[in-house]
């Protein structure tokens, strides 16, 4: 298992920056995901890790030795691509073989460690099928166990999960998180679900525009996004405009409107700053507009959608802003469309991010 | 049952109307099919059957006279054996050299970055679109006694007299190839555009050599392709007629050479028909076992069961 | 080291085939300026003279009018049969399918050489000796195929869901055929038409057996010239064919892809 470190890559494509200045260190054993929407340059950072692309700039070491000039065949990886690419002429058990017999291991040697890692992935009894005979997870499996048997410096993988149906992505994702944790593989795992980031990873990565947004733990980034971006991403949909009123460390009040609300900050802001007020849905308390309670704000339903365990309200604010609030189905009073509601929520729940 | 109940079941079936008037009537591929039926697969059985008459130099009618003496006269003459094996022979190292270079520029298209892949595709396929006359008269200008190897050659001096290098075996295997090369290119390259651009990656990040990719990864998921080149240009080396004819020397005679004198020297139809029959024949049986073999072979990865 | 070594050989080799593809045709065009009657390579002086030969030399300007009318009305008959047989063919559901495809390839597939005498034979046999006659019927069997070729490579791209939206707005199949379809082959039919008539001109191996003495299509006349001379008039006429078709394969490559042309769908 290795520490990877990424030192100031930048990668372009003409005049397009794919990767613009990352430096990223992921820990001996641990899981780390670079989530974002498509193009964000995570793709590209993996296949500089790969050694499948070289950078314009920037260094990349393997536990401290500079691999940035070695080319893939060289750099003991294990990677599991998107569209698995198994070789359909060979059977599961050569599929696995193939990266020992590259290494030219001994023919005993590879028999027993083929033998052992589709034991691993419960394929033990399916080693001389083709590809093309094996389902879906299956194949998935095949990709994982042709990664792992050649006890790769990192396991990489590129959004492997893409193109499973939902029930097969989240068995697949429950068995590699077990796979990974129970073997202490250092891995990269590329995603644009953030759920699928969330239930994987040690550290996630967050990117946008070739650049980290953010990298912190799962629980970090969902509960303290950096930026608006990061925020958005992780599902946040609420984004307020207001004003600071009055600020002091630890705490801001900010007008929204007629209304006032207080967030929590880091730092003193100077009143009269603009500000977006960013709120989980999920967060969003609807109440009686006839008593109404300080911190909260008055609007119109416009949409109510049922959602199983929950149902999505749009709520037109006066100042033209629509504001989404996702209630407990069995909890919510019944709400119709164009009745008046006043919306709050609790200070801790708000992000604030400079407008 | 009645037409009335045809009516009501074909316009309330739920088939639509397209496959109701198009799919069932494929009457739009009949005109195609007369023309091939009758000035193809008619006079090609008529050719066939003709072969079974006794032979009658310029007598081209058929009688119900059926013999094999023409077959006889050509398994038993050592003469008409030894040219079906040369036949053979240059058809099929024609076709290895087509196969082995064909795959290596297939590879180079399929390496290419895009905006050279136009380019490499028209130089590839240029001789085909060239008359078989034009580029068989190229290679007379390369290899003649004053072409452009042997002056070459001379200029540099590594000889003083021009080599011989036209009108024997060798240039007529040079000018085959030339001729069948892009058709053993395309049927590769088709096939390779279907491989899994992250099939060679995946073999490197495992740390096979570029080497051990195109050999032991892609060119095998390439075979189809491979297969499908080598039954062309084996079918049509063997039939080729014009740059043996123009390349070759007197003892380069194929069979299509021998067709050619019973066809239009010597008006011995009946046994210019045996010929085409064992052209033919051969050509199936040779290319059909190449066929078998390789379904044998790939059946099992290739098709889900 | 050993992966750089691999690398340079296999590019290596790749020129050397770009070289072995292209040297016959260049060696034609530069032995066509040669000044002097005999062919050497490279030509000591330089001239047009043999492209004013070629041009009054009746053989081949005959040949040249006898080839470009044959490749010209086989093209005209092969096409709309051919465009009918591959709608056919794309919609057809019935279990001959496989079969009438085998056919419509059948040209193909027989060796143009055998193609040629079968006709001859069987021509003669019904007493029909007109060369014009026997080289349009021959002729219409090289176009053929690849018009269904490029015809149902177009056809396969076609979004079957198109034809559905046609229907459910009403269109009958006759109107979704000349409205919907159509237009959208139409690139394909005519990179078929053309590469047709390409093959067609450039025939031998079929025409061969069909020509007789007072008409000669282009190749067969070339090739009959080469058989006794060698003066750089054939140089010349193969130059103007070589300029002719480069700039139509460039066109080819433009309108469909030179690919799909040859290797099918």
């Amino acid at each position: 298992m290795a520490h990877v470190e990424l030192k100031r890559i930048v990668a372009r494509y003409n005049d397009f920056v794919a990767v613009d200045d990352v430096s990223l260190s992921i820990g001996a054993g641990k899981f780390v995901t670079l989530l974002g929407p498509s193009g964000c340059g995570k793709s590209s950072t993996l296949r500089i890790v790969a050694g499948l692309h070289k950078p314009d700039s920037g260094i990349v070491q393997f536990n401290g030795n500079d691999v940035t000039g070695v080319n893939s065949a060289q750099r003991n990886i294990g990677m599991v691509f998107q569209s698995l690419a198994l070789f359909p002429h060979m059977t599961v058990a050569d599929n696995v073989a193939f990266g020992l017999r590259m290494r030219k291991a001994a023919r005993a040697d590879i028999e027993s460690q083929v033998k052992r890692m589709l034991a691993i992935v419960r394929l033990d009894h399916l080693a001389d099928r083709f590809p093309v005979q094996m389902s879906g997870g299956q194949q998935q499996r095949v990709a994982l166990a042709r990664a792992l048997v050649i006890t790769p410096s990192i396991l990489i993988l590129d959004e492997p999960f893409g193109a499973l149906d939902r029930k097969l992505r989240e068995a697949m994702q429950v068995e590699l998180h077990a796979l990974t944790r129970q073997l202490g593989i250092t891995a990269l795992f590329v995603t644009h679900d953030q759920e699928e980031a969330l239930m994987l990873s040690d550290t996630i990565a967050v990117m946008n525009r070739g650049r980290i947004e953010q990298f912190g733990s799962p629980e970090d980034i969902y509960r303290s996004p950096k930026t608006q971006f990061v925020a958005d991403f992780m599902g946040v949909t609420n984004f307020l405009d207001g004003e600071i009123v009055d600020s002091d460390a630890t705490s801001a009040k900010i007008r929204v409107g007629s209304a006032v609300f207080s967030a929590p900050t880091t730092q003193v802001m100077m009143a009269g700053q603009s500000v977006k007020l960013a709120i989980r849905p999920e967060k969003v308390v609807i109440g009686d507009p006839l008593s109404p309670a300080a911190g909260s704000i008055d609007g119109r339903v416009r949409q109510i959608t049922y959602h199983g365990n929950a149902s999505r309200c749009v709520i037109d604010l006066a100042s033209g802003e629509a504001l989404i609030a996702l209630q407990n189905v069995t909890d919510a009073s019944p709400l119709a469309v164009g009745s008046l509601v006043s919306a709050r929520w609790r200070p801790e729940d708000v992000h604030l991010f400079g407008a | 049952m009645s037409a009335v109940d045809l009516k009501t079941i074909s316009s309330s079936a739920p088939a639509a109307p397209w496959r109701a008037q198009f799919g069932s009537s494929s009457f739009l591929v009949v005109p195609g099919c007369i023309v091939i039926v009758a000035t193809l697969l008619i006079p090609l059985a008529y050719v066939l059957l003709l072969s079974l008459n006794r032979s009658q130099s310029g007598v081209i009618d058929l009688n119900a006279n059926f013999t094999m003496a023409n077959y006889t006269k050509f398994f038993f003459s050592p003469f008409y054996l030894r040219v079906l094996a040369k036949t053979i022979y240059i058809a099929a190292l024609t076709t290895a050299l087509c196969a082995f270079f064909g795959a290596i520029l297939a590879m180079a298209i399929w390496r290419a970055p895009a905006h050279l892949r136009g380019l490499i595709v028209i130089v590839v396929i240029s001789p085909l679109l060239v008359s078989i006359v034009t580029r068989t008269f190229g290679w007379m200008i390369v290899l003649g006694d004053n072409g452009l190897i042997n002056s070459t050659l001379i200029w540099l001096g590594a000889i003083s007299h021009p080599l011989s290098l036209m009108f024997n075996d060798g240039a007529v295997i040079v000018g085959l190839v030339h001729v069948f090369l892009p058709l053993m290119v395309l049927p590769i390259s088709t096939a390779l555009d279907r491989v899994d651009p992250n099939i060679p990656q995946a073999a490197n990040t495992l740390g096979a050599s570029r080497f051990v990719t195109a050999t032991q990864v892609v060119l095998p998921l390439a075979t189809p392709g491979i297969v499908g080149g080598i039954t062309i240009v084996f079918s049509l080396a063997m039939s080729s007629y014009i740059t043996p004819a123009l390349m070759g020397g007197p003892d380069s005679g194929m069979i299509t050479t021998l067709i050619y004198q019973q066809f239009v020297v010597t008006f011995n139809w009946q046994f210019g028909a045996v010929l085409v029959a064992i052209l033919l024949t051969v050509s199936l049986v040779l290319v059909g076992l190449v066929l078998f073999e390789f379904t044998r072979r790939t059946r099992k990865w290739m098709v889900r069961q | 080291m050993m992966d750089r070594i691999q690398l340079y050989s296999f590019r290596i080799i790749a020129y050397a085939l770009y070289v072995f593809l292209l040297a016959p045709l260049v060696c034609i065009v530069i032995v066509s300026f040669n000044y002097e009657p005999v062919q050497s390579f490279p030509p000591s002086s330089w001239s047009f003279r043999w492209y004013g030969a070629a041009l009054q030399n009746a053989n081949f300007t005959n040949g040249a009018m006898v080839s470009a009318l044959v490749a010209f009305g086989a093209t005209l008959i092969a096409t709309p049969i051919g465009v009918l047989a591959a709608v056919g063919l794309w919609s057809s559901t019935s279990r001959v399918k496989p079969a009438l495809e085998a056919l419509f390839v059948a040209p193909i597939v027989v060796p143009g050489l055998v193609t040629g005498i079968s006709l001859l034979v069987a021509l003669s046999a019904i007493e029909i000796r007109a060369a014009p006659i026997k080289l349009l019927v021959g002729h219409v069997l090289i176009v053929m195929p690849y018009v269904i070729r490029t015809t149902l490579a177009s056809l396969a791209q076609i979004n079957p869901a198109l034809k559905e939206a046609a229907e459910t707005l009403g269109a009958s199949p006759r109107q979704t055929l000349f409205q919907i379809i159509l237009p959208l082959i139409r690139p394909g039919i005519v990179a078929g038409m053309i590469f047709g008539f390409i093959l067609s001109f450039d025939d031998v191996n079929v025409s061969l057996f069909l020509v007789d003495a007072r008409t000669t299509t282009l190749p067969v006349s070339v090739m009959s010239y080469l058989q006794y001379s060698f003066d750089p008039s054939v140089a010349a006429i193969s130059s103007l064919l070589i300029g002719f078709t480069f700039l139509i394969t460039v066109a080819l490559e433009r309108l469909f892809g030179l690919k799909r042309l040859f290797a099918g769908h």
